[in-house]
């Protein structure tokens, strides 16, 4: 376990490093904002330094701190996607769990049919969508940005929900109303391709739990189907699936940025594409080097959680590395 | 607890904690206002900056002026200045300025007196006076002033006492009280001037503002919005709102959405496009107003063949004016006759158009020399601007009417910095750019954009220079009386008219779309928003 713990971070030490070199690259010879003195592996060693410290430069649009606009927009894209991930699971596991209990039935047809369908519509084309309907033509839900602009929240947390609800604004409940409202409809888009990931990785643990002794098992023991799904099988299909989430962590962030750009969401996917308008080489680094780091970090992470709650896990690791 | 109790209690909490959110809600929108602008300021000192944008979101909020122009009677009124005199020779204007005017207290500065002479005189000096301190403290500089050469007209500024003070001209010019009126003339102050030179931070004298006006400076997130207060000291009758949100949104689509689901109240320059769509909405109204702007099509008049005034008539007569109303301003705009817009004072209605007759075009190049036509350039600006929502587009068309007389264009597409450089190179055949105004007096067309002075000052991208022209401009400016001035400057029409370095093509019309409900939103034809009266029924 330990000697497994050190070997992926190991890997997340490389993988860094060989995104600083990439970083290094784009901050000395693109945006040219670092002092350079000839010697490459000195200079690196400095720019390490740099951005161990926070110093990610200048960007050239606003004269401000890259590390600063970054700590302002990142927990937008990161509220956005943790809600997306928790609707995905709120919604993916039940109906995968009834499509693997089900297997080969018409149900579980259906529900695979329909989730293909969903997963192959274009996330921009069903931002638009929603956004014509919800928004305008039945006028349910706002449409852009996270907070109507009139209520006057401070940025603690940088998570609208929480700053809301902790604030002390008097308008702070319906702050947190509006901050919810306008949560809603980039969620839903967001969590459209991962919530069918989670029901067809859900539908086969499901249905590969079921062919174990163990279910006929308690079956004859006399279990009612809810005592079996909820004693075993969920308890034994749901630690698997937590290596795929993990995997489509990165799935998601990268959709986010398409949301956010369709919705005017204020994260780090329209900072991203403004900076690129904006050719501001120095923000496009700090942001793809943030946005790198964080992806990796939290693919190792889940890996090593998924091994310290699930031991039968740990072995099939050890036998593929 | 059994689901059916869950859903027992939960909805009616939810229904209440629903109906209590949008109480209290139309009470957080009824004192506050949102406008969705198109993009964000590039200072918070309109004396530093040109664009419209910057002069929206400060000038009316956050400053006010010595004096006004009324939009409805183009005559002044009093500002900060109650009153004010011009000397017999023209050379002295004196202004007696307004007594107990707060400045605005924030978090970043406490006012510890009035408005007084030494704002003024700070205010001005700043731009006139190279030795000011705050001279160089702008990046940008002072577009507005330097093109008007503000520094060679005012001779000196004089203290009278605390409440009076004196500008002292060169010469005698008409334009000048005018100038004072426009709104990059506002009146900063010089007590928080002094308190950022003690503290060393002079820079942020431009983005951390001060004013009298009506709102001040709360929050400002760089391409995301701005936040304004009321000013509850304000000398006049206090802002009905207390709350004014910027909401910076560059495309049109995206304002037009926020307009409908009522995140905006009042969206700026919807594109003309949506303008059929917008008012089939019930819950939306639309204002339009006649701008102090044109779109011309203006030629290069040193350069063959367009240095024949045959040949531009020639390319007039090939423009269908109707046609470019509908399909670049979709009935936006109205057909122009003169560089000055039908409202200016001096519009010269006398004018006629060139008749759209591409049989007498042909008859003129031929007598030009050229019957088999020529190839030339046409310049296009590829964003839309106020005056011209699509250049491009407009470009397109022009090239189609030519083609049918022999004349080849090839269309160049440019962003304002590279257009902007190719017009200073002179490199080009044609182009087509426009105007807006910045202040209601007609010198401000005319100098800039075609005086002889303006091809070395590198403004006069026609490169046309007319000594008569010149002249008539130039005695209109020292001229008292107002039927002279309109006289000369209608002549001057005439002239650019015979003469075309550049054909007037169309007066764009400066549209709002608004929530249905909301009263006492003004703008001004030269640009400019004011929100003070603004309240929501």
């Amino acid at each position: 376990m330990f000697f497994y713990i050190i070997r992926r971070i190991n890997l997340l030490v490389i993988t860094i490093a060989a995104l600083t070199v990439i970083g290094f690259y784009l901050r000395t010879r693109v945006a040219g904002d670092l002092a350079l003195d000839g010697n490459v592996f000195s200079n690196y060693l400095d720019y390490l330094m740099a951005i161990s410290q926070g110093d990610l430069g200048v960007t050239t649009g606003t004269a401000q701190p890259v590390f600063d606009e970054i700590l302002t927009v990142f927990p937008a894209t990161l509220e956005l996607c943790f809600s997306a991930f928790i609707l995905s699971i709120l919604i993916g596991v039940p109906i995968g769990t009834v499509a693997g209990m089900q297997r080969g039935s018409s149900l579980d047809s259906t529900i695979m049919g329909i989730s293909l369908f969903i997963f192959s519509i274009p996330v921009f084309w069903l931002a638009s969508l929603v956004m014509m309907y919800f928004a305008l033509n039945w006028n349910w839900l706002p449409v852009t940005g996270r907070l109507n602009l009139l209520y006057e929240i401070d940025s603690v947390t940088g998570f609208m929900l929480i700053d809301t609800l902790i604030s002390d604004s008097p308008y702070n409940q319906d702050a947190f109303y509006d901050a919810l409202k306008h949560l809603l409809l980039p969620t839903i888009v967001l969590a459209t391709v991962p919530t069918t990931e989670v029901i067809r990785q859900m539908r086969n643990h499901v249905s590969d739990v079921m062919k174990q002794k163990y279910i006929k098992a308690a079956a004859s023991k006399g279990l009612s189907k809810t005592q079996i799904i909820l004693r075993h099988v969920l308890r034994n299909a749901i630690p698997n699936m937590i290596p795929h989430l993990g995997l489509q962590f990165s799935t998601v962030l990268t959709t986010a940025m398409v949301t956010e750009a369709v919705f005017s969401w204020p994260g780090i996917g329209r900072w991203l594409i403004n900076s690129i308008y904006q050719q501001d080489h120095a923000a496009i680094q700090g942001g793809m080097l943030t946005v790198a780091i964080f992806v990796v970090t939290a693919n190792v992470l889940t890996e090593i959680v998924t091994v310290v709650i699930h031991p039968i896990r740990r072995k099939e690791l050890y036998a593929q590395h | 607890m059994h689901i059916p109790n869950l859903i027992k209690y939960i909805l009616p909490l939810t229904v209440m904690l629903s109906i209590t959110a949008c109480d209290k809600q139309t009470k957080i929108k009824q004192h506050g206002l949102s406008y969705c602008t198109e993009g964000s300021p590039s200072s918070f000192n309109p004396q530093t900056a040109t664009s419209n944008v910057t002069l929206d979101a400060t000038t009316s909020q956050l400053y006010n002026r010595l004096i006004y122009i009324d939009p409805n009677t183009q005559q002044f009124k009093a500002g900060l200045a109650i009153d004010w005199e011009i000397s017999e020779d023209r050379l002295s204007y004196r202004f007696f300025l307004r007594k107990n005017v707060r400045f605005h207290h924030t978090d970043y500065f406490t006012p510890t007196r009035p408005f007084d002479a030494d704002d003024v005189i700070f205010s001005f000096s700043r731009i006139l006076d190279k030795t000011n301190p705050y001279h160089d403290v702008s990046a940008t500089g002072y577009p507005f002033f330097e093109g008007i050469e503000l520094d060679q007209q005012v001779q000196a500024l004089v203290k009278i006492d605390d409440y009076t003070i004196e500008f002292k001209l060169v010469r005698p010019d008409s334009s000048f009280i005018a100038n004072l009126a426009s709104d990059f003339s506002v009146i900063l102050s010089a007590e928080y001037a002094d308190t950022l030179t003690a503290l060393n931070k002079q820079a942020d004298i431009d983005n951390l503002p001060i004013g009298t006006g009506p709102f001040k400076f709360k929050e400002y997130r760089t391409d995301n919005f701005i936040r304004y207060q009321r000013h509850d000291d304000y000398w006049g009758d206090n802002a009905k709102i207390k709350q004014l949100i910027f909401d910076i949104t560059p495309n049109a689509s995206s304002r037009l959405a926020k307009l409908l689901t009522q995140e905006c109240d009042i969206m700026a320059y919807p594109a003309a496009s949506q303008v059929e769509m917008i008012s089939e909405h019930d819950r939306v109204s639309i204002s339009v107003e006649t701008g102090l702007n044109v779109a011309y099509w203006a030629f290069n008049t040193e350069k063959a063949p367009f240095d024949n005034p045959k040949i531009r008539r020639a390319l007039a007569h090939t423009i269908n004016q109707e046609t470019l109303l509908q399909a670049v301003y979709y009935n936006t705009g109205v057909n122009a006759k003169s560089i000055l817009p039908p409202v200016s004072w001096a519009y010269n209605p006398y004018l006629k158009n060139y008749k759209y007759n591409l049989a007498y075009a042909r008859q003129l190049l031929t007598e030009a020399g050229y019957p088999n036509g020529f190839s030339m350039d046409i310049m296009a600006l590829k964003s839309s601007q106020v005056y011209n929502p699509d250049a491009v587009k407009m470009a397109e068309l022009i090239q189609s009417e030519l083609a049918q007389i022999g004349v080849e264009v090839r269309i160049i597409k440019y962003e304002w910095q590279l257009m902007e450089k190719k017009l200073q190179q002179s490199e080009y055949d044609s182009y087509l750019l426009g105007w807006v105004a910045d202040n209601n007096d007609p010198d401000n067309f005319f100098r800039f954009q075609l005086s002889c002075n303006a091809i070395n000052t590198g403004s006069n991208y026609t490169r046309w220079c007319n000594s008569e022209f010149d002249d008539l401009i130039n005695q209109a400016v020292t001229e008292t009386e107002y039927i002279e001035r309109v006289t000369l400057y209608y002549r001057a029409q005439e002239i650019i008219q015979q003469e075309l370095p550049l054909i007037p093509l169309a007066h764009s019309l400066r549209l709002h779309a608004y929530t249905s409900g909301l009263k006492g939103v003004e703008t001004t034809a030269f640009g400019g928003i004011n929100f003070i009266n603004t309240v929501r029924q």
